[in-house]
C-alpha cells in the first residue's frame, strides 16, 4: 500500500487558510529558503487534491516559474472529484467518483507516497475512512481566530509524534503518524 | 520583576481540555519540577476550582501526585474572580482593577508566575502582560473544546522547542 502523507502549513489555532478561500497570507511568517528546500526534497510519487484545491493550484502554478513551479507542473498529479469531467493540468488524472473508493485504489497501486496539500474537505473523508498515514505540519507562529480549520469540528484523531524540526524563520515542522 | 507564563496542554487542533491529556510519567515529573520552581499561580475561577483537587490528599492519585501537591500547595495562588466569595489555603482573591493588580504582582515578585486558563490569559494578552506562552502540544485532534488562544493575535516568536516525552512537544513563544 502506498502511504498517504498530508503536508500543510497551519497556524497555532489549527487553521490552514484564512477566513477567505486562498487567504494564505500567514505563510509569509514561516516561508524562506529552508521551507522552499523542504518543499522540493519530498519523496512524493503523486500529488492528490480535492477539487477546490486542484483548481486553485492549477490556476496558480501553470502560470508560475521557478523550481517549485517546475516540480508542481511536472510531477504526477491526481484530483478526486465527483463533479469534474476532465483534469487539464499537465500530468494530472481525474479520479472520478467517491473519493474513499478511488483513493483506496490509488493507494493500492505501485509507486511512491501520495502527498496531499490543502484539500481539507477531501482529507476529512479520507481520515474518516482510515486512509491517511502521516501528517507533516509546518506550524506558523500566528493565531488567526477566524480561519478555516485543517481538522473539521468533531473529527477526533490519535497520532504519534515522529519528529520535529525548527526553522530559522520560527516555523516548526512536525511529523505525526496517524493511529496509535 | 516576575515573568508571567501562560502554559497549558493543547491538542493539535488548538484546544485545552483538562480531561483529555492525562500526562505520562515524564510529563508529570516535568510539571512537578515547574511547580517547585514557580513563584506562584495566577488563575481564573474555573482553573482554580479544578486545581483545588491538589489541596486535598487523594488515595488514587498518580504515583507522584503527592510531590506535585506539595509543590503546588507551597506557592501562593492569586485568583481572579468577581463571583467567588472565598478561596482555599495559601490563596487570595484579586478584585478590582486587573491590570493594576497584575502589574503590582509582577513588580513585587521575582521568578515565574504561571497563568491559566485561556480567558484570563486572553485578558492579560490584550493588556500586554504575558511574557511567555508555553504550548505543551499533544499528538491528538479533539474536534472541539476551549481554544488555548481565545482570540486572534499577531505573530509570536518561537524561542525553543523541547520534546518533554515521546509524544509531547513543548513550544515556547514570546511576543515578537
Amino acid at each position: 500500500m502506498r502511504r498517504l502523507v498530508v503536508w500543510n502549513l497551519m497556524t497555532l489555532d489549527g487553521c490552514f487558510e484564512g477566513s477567505q478561500p486562498w487567504d494564505l497570507g500567514f505563510h509569509e511568517t514561516v516561508w524562506g529558503e529552508e521551507l522552499e528546500q523542504y518543499s522540493l526534497q519530498h519523496e512524493a510519487g503523486t500529488l492528490l487534491f480535492g477539487r477546490r484545491t486542484y483548481e486553485g493550484m492549477y490556476d496558480y502554478w501553470s502560470k508560475a516559474t521557478g523550481p517549485i513551479a517546475d516540480m508542481m507542473n511536472g510531477i504526477d498529479k491526481a484530483v478526486a472529484s465527483r463533479t469534474l469531467t476532465e483534469a487539464t493540468w499537465n500530468n494530472t488524472r481525474l479520479l472520478k467518483g467517491e473519493a474513499v473508493e478511488t483513493v483506496r485504489a490509488l493507494k493500492s497501486e505501485d509507486g511512491n507516497d501520495v502527498f496531499v496539500f490543502g484539500s481539507a474537505d477531501l482529507l476529512d473523508s479520507l481520515l474518516g475512512a482510515g486512509l491517511v498515514d502521516e501528517y507533516r505540519i509546518c506550524l506558523a507562529p500566528v493565531v488567526l481566530g477566524d480561519g478555516n480549520p485543517l481538522f473539521k469540528p468533531g473529527r477526533k484523531v490519535n497520532m504519534r509524534l515522529q519528529g520535529s524540526r525548527q526553522l530559522k524563520t520560527g516555523g516548526m515542522i512536525l511529523t505525526y503518524a496517524v493511529g496509535t | 520583576m516576575a515573568r508571567l507564563v501562560f502554559g497549558m496542554n493543547q491538542s493539535l487542533d488548538g484546544y485545552v481540555d483538562h480531561d483529555a491529556f492525562a500526562p505520562g510519567p515524564r510529563l508529570f515529573r516535568h510539571f512537578i519540577e515547574e511547580a517547585e520552581s514557580q513563584t506562584g499561580s495566577l488563575y481564573g475561577r474555573k482553573v482554580y476550582e479544578l486545581m483545588r483537587y491538589w489541596d486535598e490528599d487523594h488515595g488514587d492519585w498518580e504515583p507522584e501526585g503527592a510531590a506535585f501537591a506539595a509543590a503546588w500547595r507551597r506557592h501562593p495562588k492569586w485568583v481572579v474572580s468577581r463571583t467567588l466569595r472565598s478561596v482555599g489555603p495559601n490563596a487570595s482573591l484579586i478584585e478590582g482593577d486587573l491590570e493594576g493588580a497584575v502589574r503590582r504582582l509582577k513588580a513585587g515578585h521575582d521568578g515565574e508566575i504561571e497563568v491559566a486558563g485561556p480567558e484570563l490569559a486572553h485578558s492579560l494578552t490584550e493588556l500586554g502582560l504575558i511574557d511567555e506562552y508555553r504550548i505543551y502540544l499533544h499528538p491528538v485532534v479533539l474536534g472541539h473544546g476551549k481554544p488555548y488562544f481565545a482570540g486572534p493575535r499577531p505573530r509570536l516568536r518561537l524561542v525553543a522547542h523541547d520534546e518533554i516525552d515521546e509524544d509531547t512537544l513543548r513550544l515556547t513563544y514570546v511576543p515578537a
